[in-house]
């Protein structure tokens, strides 16, 4: 591993760090942008030299940028699969990105928050992260990014569609916002479907935590718009903010009904979910997304002791096996993962 | 409760999967839920990537930029190159307006010219009048909408002019 990678994979990426708006219940939000060269062919019909071309080119240009100065530059083919395996788990890129890993390139800033992508889907997307429910913010950031590399290449752009996009799905202004939030009182309330159904009405996307198809695990959901063209991105984001904060305001309810309904029930639920945390000494996967879940529901409630929103934002990530074989410094069977995982728990939770 | 999977041991953890639009909800003892952990989900298609399939219609030519053909539009659910909005436009207008209802874009063109400027401005306003409702400081709420109301009408939903 590169030392250049080593450094990223250590790095927590500040918008984990749960100080955002309504951080209880919204990791993070992620604001992104499509963009395409005018003159190549969108990345998975292009020829590895026009690949080489874009990726060398603009690699270099954003290295340039003061937003991203002193932060990352990484090439997805001199990453070993568990490298790839931690871009996955911290969320900075998908199966796009990684599976054709031939001048694929990743650059971000010091602290994560921006991020470029490089011939993945589309030939550039930029992503502004912000900590907790900051849609307006991140747009505002990633808008800024768009702006500083606007003049660095001619965009694949038509007066009639806006910028074009290898996805029809993302033609137009090529945003879409995202936010992972923890909803475990309208799974419990059953109200989930209720609630996911009249997103899809007013087309939003709704997955697990690690993007496209990936099964729901902690009750984290990633909601994102899913049209990109004939709004404005102002008001794609104004509509964003409204739909998706109807949602904080519904598990809010979700949870004190709960919590009006069933008391003990909860109090047992986020002991014990804590006990395990704090105490077990083999932890799986599963087992560690439910119990951060039912621990966070708890601190949440103030049921019972919160270490804070950033320590369970980073542990969502840093439990997964390539985190904790980054740790361990040596590839692990399922028992050893399992024991470090719980090393890794123990640490943050014995204490608090 | 039973596991909803072997209906012998006590479910302790509910699992949700969701594959493609819809969820499942169960719940599962331990050891069926470690089981279930190593199935990997369905993926999900992009919801684009279905209606592409259908709205396509027979054989064409292939796209003068990139050599994309109808059957690659299918295979792919991508376009190849920009240029493919013009091969296929006539196919792939009905499908933008089902999918987006919308077939024109509005919003950011490139340049960094005024509307960009005027969009920042309008992010700009529309975060601070939520920060200033928030805080319940209503006349600069006031002043605020008021600016946002004068930048909003300035502008047709087609704003960018040509490049």
């Amino acid at each position: 591993m590169s030392a250049m990678l080593a450094a990223l994979a250590a790095r927590d990426a500040a918008w984990l760090g749960g100080c955002g708006p309504d951080g209880d219940i919204v990791l993070a939000t992620r604001a992104r942008l499509a963009r395409n060269l005018s003159d190549f062919p969108f990345p998975h019909r292009a020829e590895a030299a026009a690949l080489a071309t874009i990726s060398i080119d603009l690699s270099r240009r954003l290295q340039r940028l003061p937003e991203l100065a002193g932060g990352f530059a990484v090439e997805i083919a001199e990453c070993e699969p568990r490298s790839r395996q931690l871009l996955r788990e911290k969320l900075l890129a998908g199966d796009d990105l990684l599976a054709n890993p031939d001048h694929r390139a990743l650059v971000a800033g010091p602290d994560l928050a921006l991020v470029a992508l490089i011939n993945g889907e589309d030939h550039l997307r930029l992503c502004a992260w912000q900590s907790g429910f900051a849609p307006l913010e991140a747009l505002a950031a990633v808008m800024q990014l768009d702006d500083r590399m606007g003049t660095a290449f001619e965009p694949a752009f038509s007066q009639e569609q806006g910028y074009l996009t290898a996805s029809p799905g993302n033609v137009g202004t090529g945003l879409r916002l995202s936010a992972v939030l923890h909803l475990p009182g309208l799974v419990m309330a059953d109200e989930i479907d209720k609630v996911l159904n009249a997103l899809r009405q007013l087309e939003f996307g709704v997955r697990g935590l690690a993007g496209e198809g990936r099964t729901v695990r902690g009750a984290l959901f990633r909601i994102g718009n899913l049209t990109t063209l004939g709004r404005d991105e102002a008001e794609i984001a104004a509509d964003f903010a409204a739909h998706v904060g109807k949602v904080i305001v519904h598990e809010r309810a979700a949870r004190e009904m709960l919590l009006v309904r069933d008391r003990r029930g909860l109090e047992d639920l986020a002991w014990r979910g804590r006990a395990a945390l704090a105490n077990a000494r083999l932890m799986t996967t599963q087992e560690t997304w439910d119990c951060l879940s039912h621990a966070r529901l708890g601190a949440g409630l103030e049921l019972v002791p919160n270490p804070s929103w950033g320590v369970f934002n980073r542990l969502l990530v840093r439990h997964q096996g390539a985190h904790l074989e980054l740790a361990a410094g040596r590839r692990l069977d399922g028992r050893e993962r399992s024991a470090a995982r719980s090393d890794l728990l123990r640490e943050f939770f014995a204490a608090v | 409760m039973k596991c909803h999977r072997c209906s012998l041991r006590e479910a302790s953890v509910h699992w949700l999967e969701m594959i493609g639009d819809q969820r499942r909800s169960l719940w599962l003892c331990a050891d069926c839920a470690a089981t279930r952990e190593q199935t990997p989900a369905v993926p999900a298609g992009e919801p684009l990537v279905s209606f592409l399939g259908q709205g396509l219609g027979g054989a064409g030519a292939a796209c003068p930029g990139c050599g994309t053909t109808i059957d690659d539009l299918r295979r792919d659910n991508r376009l190849g190159c920009a240029r493919c909005y013009v091969t296929f436009r006539s196919t792939m207008l009905p499908l933008l307006a089902r999918f987006h209802r919308h077939i024109s874009h509005v919003g950011k063109v490139p340049g960094g010219s005024p509307p960009t400027t005027r969009l920042a401005e309008i992010t700009r306003l529309r975060l601070g009048l939520t920060k200033a409702v928030a805080a319940e400081e209503f006349e600069r709420a006031a002043t605020l909408r008021d600016r946002l109301r004068e930048l909003e009408d300035q502008s047709g939903p087609n704003d960018g002019g040509p490049r």
